[in-house]
């Protein structure tokens, strides 16, 4: 079976205390898999500062990218403090779990136990050259930075008008998203000859008349969109055959939240749509990651 | 094996019927654990799931919890049981490991006991 050690950390000296300080930015003790250990580096005389992945990870906050804790290690002995933090992280316990480092040096009991509360107890630590822990900071981050891929199949309303919302992405990209590409497949068809789409982004979710920006379809700025044209979805049309973005410049969102639409191309209302017709949405930008717009399941 | 933590946070089997009632974690997607008070702790997993709640309450991918109520002063004591747990070779034929079961009601209505992992852990929560 495979094995995880999970590092321990303490800071508070009373046993009854952990917890009290909350969670954020110095919390009493905190647990992390070693797999969550990148690396570790002094960050002054006598500190050792260990860096984890972040324990918690919303990306509609933008804390910072990493967990640290600190620890207070004698001056000049650093070296060997890191190769002691190494040795346990790697070692084999049982349980798989490894008190690297442990301030307190009181307990907590109920009454009659032994120990007794409030007894003396010793701190503990993996190092000779480890002292006390200094610092525990458990950020609330943002992982969402980089490069992502999305894509979604739209059920599209059936009695649309020009320029109204047909159907929406369930998700969103919150502010500083550049769409660097975007492309639409048609992948179940209406049941008759009727079904024009584009689709279009905007600060906003709407519902109904569509107030966003095209970037896949025949109004594009430019006509760039590859083919120049909207997705035909009607029934005379073909299942897998893409419009995408082309060479339209990414498109850069700022402060601007991005909602995806896709917006009904010819009046859908006098002649409906028929069948279940549905469209698949590519997505691929940098910046944040996307965020559900439609909520808990 | 792909090792799994089971919660359930429902008085009621027949209540069984969404994200925040029941879950399974894979032990390896455990990002940490953390008091955030002297009674509580939380356990925190990766999801890419935009439908489990996550970190903040909000349904954002990201992390999810679940917080446990725990006796005070008994947190080291129920985060060597998690680790303890999560290197158990008990679940060889599944790899479900049962955490915390809150149901006290059955299926078809008979009483039943609830389950945690530690007798330091007293209710369990999927926020």
């Amino acid at each position: 079976m495979e094995k995880t050690n999970f590092l321990y950390f303490r800071q508070v000296a009373d046993m009854a205390d952990d917890g009290s300080a909350g969670d954020v930015d110095g919390p009493g003790s905190a647990m992390y898999p070693a797999s969550s250990f990148r690396y570790m580096n002094p960050t002054a005389d006598g500190t050792i500062s260990l860096y984890f992945d972040n324990m918690r990870v919303d990306p509609t906050t933008a804390g910072p990218q990493s967990d640290t804790v600190s620890l207070t290690v004698t001056q000049g002995k650093e070296k060997e403090a890191m190769q002691d933090i190494m040795a346990a992280i790697n070692s084999n316990p049982t349980d798989g779990f490894v008190v690297m480092a442990d301030d307190c040096v009181t307990h907590d009991a109920p009454a009659g136990a032994s120990p007794a509360a409030d007894a003396a107890r010793n701190s503990s630590y993996c190092s000779s050259h480890v002292t006390a822990v200094s610092a525990i900071n458990v950020h609330n981050a943002d992982h969402g930075y980089g490069v992502h891929e999305y894509s979604e199949v739209v059920d599209l309303a059936l009695d649309v008008a020009d320029d109204a919302v047909a159907g929406n992405l369930s998700v969103y990209i919150p502010a500083q998203a550049h769409i660097t590409y975007a492309a639409i497949t048609p992948v179940e068809l209406a049941g008759n000859d009727i079904g024009s789409i584009a689709l279009e982004v905007h600060s906003a979710h709407d519902t109904g008349a569509s107030g966003g920006t095209e970037i896949v379809g025949a109004d594009v700025a430019g006509n760039v969109s590859l083919p120049d044209a909207d997705l035909d979805i009607s029934s005379n049309a073909v299942v897998g055959k893409s419009i995408t973005m082309g060479t339209l410049a990414e498109v850069q969102r700022s402060t601007a939240a991005s909602y995806f639409a896709l917006v009904g191309k010819a009046d859908m209302t006098s002649t409906p749509m028929t069948g279940a017709p549905k469209v698949a949405v590519y997505l691929k930008w940098f910046g944040p990651a996307a965020v559900s717009r439609t909520g808990t399941a | 094996m792909r090792k799994y933590f089971y919660f359930r946070d429902v008085g009621d089997e027949d209540h069984d019927d969404d994200v925040s009632a029941s879950i399974t974690i894979p032990v390896s997607d455990i990002t940490g654990v953390v008091p955030t008070a002297i009674t509580t702790l939380d356990v925190y997993y990766k999801t890419n799931d935009a439908t489990v709640p996550n970190a903040t309450g909000g349904t954002a991918a990201g992390t999810g919890k679940v917080s446990l109520t725990c006796t005070r002063g008994k947190l080291i004591e129920v985060m060597a049981e998690i680790a303890s747990h999560a290197n158990s070779t008990k679940p060889a034929n599944s790899g479900l490991i049962i955490m915390a079961d809150g149901a006290i009601t059955g299926y078809d209505g008979e009483a039943q006991s609830k389950f945690f992992f530690s007798n330091n852990v007293t209710a369990n929560a999927i926020t």
